[in-house]
């Protein structure tokens, strides 16, 4: 620090000076300086200056007694108790409550739903269990359907609809031997295993 | 800002003869002495006026700040540790409501005789009391924490160091706002001294 930054450390603490809180050792740096620096001299005169113009001795236009009993009614008051605050929490929480609760049971009001990876309009079926896809002539419903089949187990999922489409369970076991029996069939006019 | 005169006059410059007595109060206060806690409140209520409405330019706000504040002393006397000034304690918990009170006010500055922006008077037309007129404003138009130094220095004639408590700050801040504050006022500082 050269002697000009000294100089200008010093003059910062005039305000200090002028107000009687410095320690001795920077008063002394102050009062020594002063003997010898215009500068210094200029900005106590403005320090001055400026105590003079906002220092102000003036009353003030307030009644202490009564704020003072505002404040004593929340002096017992829980300490930490914020009921604003609070009350936005219990609101926000009951909001989110509803708005969980309703999506919740409007999914049980539905019922079975699937993902997109699931065709919505085909029911779960078990895995030992293998889909056939059956296109039927017109005058085939699924009572025949079954007979033809020839298996106690084969179940008719969908069908036939009216384009004479229609989708057999049966147990993957006795899916070969199902299949071969439909196809046997001139009124069956396509069987095929659906992928699953 | 000046207002009508109501009461007596009272002294602006903190009683530091009174940091023991402040000590005990707060003592008591933790104890739940309700009484140590009035003669505290109006020991410290224009004072924290003072501080407050300097600090914020708004009147509308001082009288909560201060209850706000005095409660906290109220719930945490127990808190404060004698090692340091009772005042400081007090100031730096008015000071922080000041600048919350300020924030949810809108920080910008609402015009008002006191704290109008400067009239582009030419210096030549001023007198002596219009200067100090508009060194007022101009006091009132810097920042809140440029603000507090001054008020803090001058009318509450605190250290340095007792500022930086107050404020939370480090020393070398409070004197960086000294001087920029200083530096603000300087043009008109120098119109009242004739340089």
């Amino acid at each position: 620090m050269n002697a000009f930054d000294d100089r200008q450390a010093i003059r910062e603490l005039l305000p200090w000076y002028e107000n009687g809180t410095l320690p001795e050792r920077e008063r002394e740096a102050v009062r020594a300086l002063l003997a010898t620096d215009l500068e210094a001299n200029r900005q106590r005169r403005e320090l001055r200056a400026l105590r003079e113009a906002i220092v102000d001795d003036t009353t003030l236009a307030t009644d202490m007694a009564v704020n003072l009993r505002a404040l004593q009614t929340r002096l017992d008051a829980p300490v930490g108790a914020k009921p604003n605050r609070l009350r936005w929490f219990a609101c926000a929480a009951a909001l989110l409550l509803a708005l969980g609760g309703s999506t919740f049971f409007a999914g049980l009001r539905v019922g079975t739903y699937h993902t997109l990876s699931t065709p919505a309009a085909t029911p779960l079926v078990p895995a030992d269990f293998e889909l056939i896809r059956v296109d039927v002539a017109r005058n085939v419903d699924a009572t025949l359907l079954l007979s033809l089949a020839g298996d106690p187990q084969a179940r008719v999922l969908l069908g036939p609809s009216e384009h004479g489409v229609a989708t057999l369970v049966v147990p993957r076991d006795h899916a070969a031997v199902v299949m071969a029996r439909l196809n046997r069939d001139p009124r069956l006019r396509f069987v095929a295993p659906v992928p699953r | 800002m000046r207002l009508p005169n109501v009461h007596p006059p009272l002294h602006a410059v903190p009683a530091r003869d009174d940091a023991a007595t402040d000590g005990d109060s707060l003592s008591a206060i933790a104890n739940g002495d309700r009484a140590a806690f009035e003669q505290l409140y109006r020991r410290y209520y224009e004072r924290l006026f003072r501080f407050c409405l300097r600090v914020t330019g708004r009147i509308h706000l001082v009288e909560d700040i201060i209850n706000e504040t005095m409660l906290v002393v109220w719930r945490r006397a127990a808190q404060y540790r004698a090692g340091a000034a009772a005042s400081t304690w007090i100031f730096g918990i008015a000071y922080r409501k000041s600048l919350k009170a300020l924030k949810r006010d809108g920080r910008a500055r609402v015009p008002t005789d006191a704290t109008s922006a400067l009239e582009p008077t030419a210096p030549d037309t001023l007198d002596r009391e219009d200067v100090q007129a508009a060194i007022r404003r101009a006091v009132a138009d810097l920042p809140p924490e440029h603000r507090a130094v001054v008020e803090l220095t001058f009318h509450s004639n605190c250290s340095y160091d007792e500022i930086a408590q107050i404020l939370d700050c480090p020393v070398g801040t409070v004197k960086s706002r000294m001087f920029n504050a200083r530096a603000k006022l300087r043009p008109l500082l120098a119109d009242l001294l004739g340089d």
